[in-house]
């Protein structure tokens, strides 16, 4: 497989999900309780900040590409 | 948004395999004729960047299954507002996971401004304009279609095998944990649940790094609401999914009663035949509703849990919600003949607890 830039959104969504998975493995073998009504908004706040970060990082990127061309165009 | 910006794919009117080789060659000498076809070739899925409101989701969508995207808008709107606003939320991951289309810069072209992907070749001199946007190959004599602009072509990623080799383990490892499960050991549904979701999420951790694999979100939201809806509901229900399935009417004639279980299925819990003088019950449902009919002599005092579903009580507002615990109590609204106190534990795993008032 080939290197990657770091993508915010499955790393961000893998650990949360890692995170529910070793709760819910716990809880389901003893008599630790998980108040569920947490789970979601968790769920929510993770994936739209991963999402922010990848429109942030990707706004910068394209302006960087932008001036690029612009730059080009102006050479032409 | 997109991580690898799709620099081979063409403008939004249509596609060829191999488009990027042929920059290069219009760049030195007329183009081998493009296969000639009147078949509109599907460009990928992309947001508009022309037709935009909110990101583009609507306008790319309607450009790419010829839909009117304000009707798609109206849409959106009427769902949302349908929706308790949760629609929003599919909307917002459209707009995360849909990318955009490349940015296009102006191009002087024989035919006038088109607007291309940067960086843009430039249109071979020797071509003429033909009629709208066709050129002529002076050559040859040869019409073509509007030259297709591409960015230089990057080498094709190899194709990511991640995704499936995760869904994989996940399905492996779900399945040695229920052999385990037959065997005799005691693995509880949500621990297989949870997992396999675990191991979903090593594949989402791995494809941040390397390979992309973020469709894997889908199976780990489900894979989590099975691991929750099997944590909630076999605690409350445990112990009473043997009690049978179907529909009870429980209607106590002495004071102290055997606890009533229901595994799955409408129970009746009918206190008006009691007699009089405190009274001490007990039921459980498994999944499904209980309804307790009260007489209006008779306050109701009233402990238990629902894993999941809703609490309706006379003159309160009906709650829902997961993981309720119900302590309160019913006051009696008459007082003939004579006051009567019951105590009534109830245990719901998934459904309905409603308590009525008979109505003498």
């Amino acid at each position: 497989m080939r290197r990657h830039d770091l993508d915010w959104v499955s790393l961000i969504a893998g650990l949360v999900f890692l995170g529910f998975a070793l709760v819910y493995t716990v809880a389901s073998l003893t008599d630790v309780s998980i108040d569920g009504r947490f789970v979601w908004p968790i769920v929510f706040v993770a994936l739209g900040a991963a999402g922010i970060a990848t429109a942030v990082a990707a706004t910068a990127r394209e302006e960087k590409a932008f001036a690029e061309v612009e730059r080009t165009d102006d050479a032409l | 948004m997109n991580e690898n910006p799709t620099l081979v794919d063409p403008l939004a009117t249509g596609s060829e395999p191999g488009g990027g080789a042929e920059t290069e060659n219009t760049q030195q000498s007329p183009p081998p004729p493009p296969p000639f076809s009147y078949a509109p070739q599907r460009p990928p899925l992309r947001r508009s960047r022309t037709d935009r409101v909110f990101g583009g989701v609507c306008g790319g969508i309607g450009r790419q299954y010829d839909v009117d995207p304000t009707l798609l808008r109206i849409l959106v709107v009427v769902i949302t507002v349908f929706t308790g606003g949760g629609f929003a939320l599919a909307y917002a991951l459209g707009w995360i996971f849909i990318p955009d289309e490349p940015a296009l810069v102006p191009v002087t072209t024989p035919s006038g401004t088109a607007y291309a992907v940067p960086p843009v070749a430039p249109v071979p001199a020797s071509y003429s304009a033909g009629g709208t946007g066709t050129y002529v190959d002076p050559g040859t004599g040869q019409v073509y279609g509007a030259p297709q602009y591409f960015a230089p072509a990057k080498p094709r990623e190899p194709r990511s095998y991640l995704g499936l080799i995760t869904i994989s383990a996940a399905v492996a490892v779900g399945g040695l944990l229920s052999i385990l499960a037959v065997a005799g050991l005691d693995i509880p549904v949500a621990t297989v649940a949870a997992a396999m979701l675990a191991v979903v999420a090593v594949g989402l951790l791995v494809g941040a790094f390397r390979g992309r694999a973020r469709w894997l979100i889908a199976p780990a939201v489900i894979l989590l609401l099975v691991a929750q809806a099997a944590t909630v509901i076999p605690r409350a229900v445990s112990g009473s999914w043997g009690s049978g399935v179907g529909d009870r009417v429980w209607a106590p004639t002495v004071s102290d009663p055997a606890p009533y279980e229901l595994g799955a299925g409408d129970a009746k819990l009918n206190l008006t035949s009691l007699p009089a003088g405190p009274a001490t019950i007990t039921a459980k449902v498994g999944v499904g509703t209980l309804v307790v009919t009260v007489r209006p002599d008779t306050t109701l005092v009233l402990h238990g849990r629902i894993g999941a579903g809703d609490v309706k009580l006379p003159d309160v507002a009906t709650t829902s919600g997961t993981n309720l615990v119900v302590d309160t109590t019913v006051p009696a609204t008459s007082t003939t003949p004579a006051i009567t106190t019951v105590d009534l534990t109830v245990d719901i795993g998934l459904g309905e607890l409603e308590v009525r008032r008979a109505t003498s």
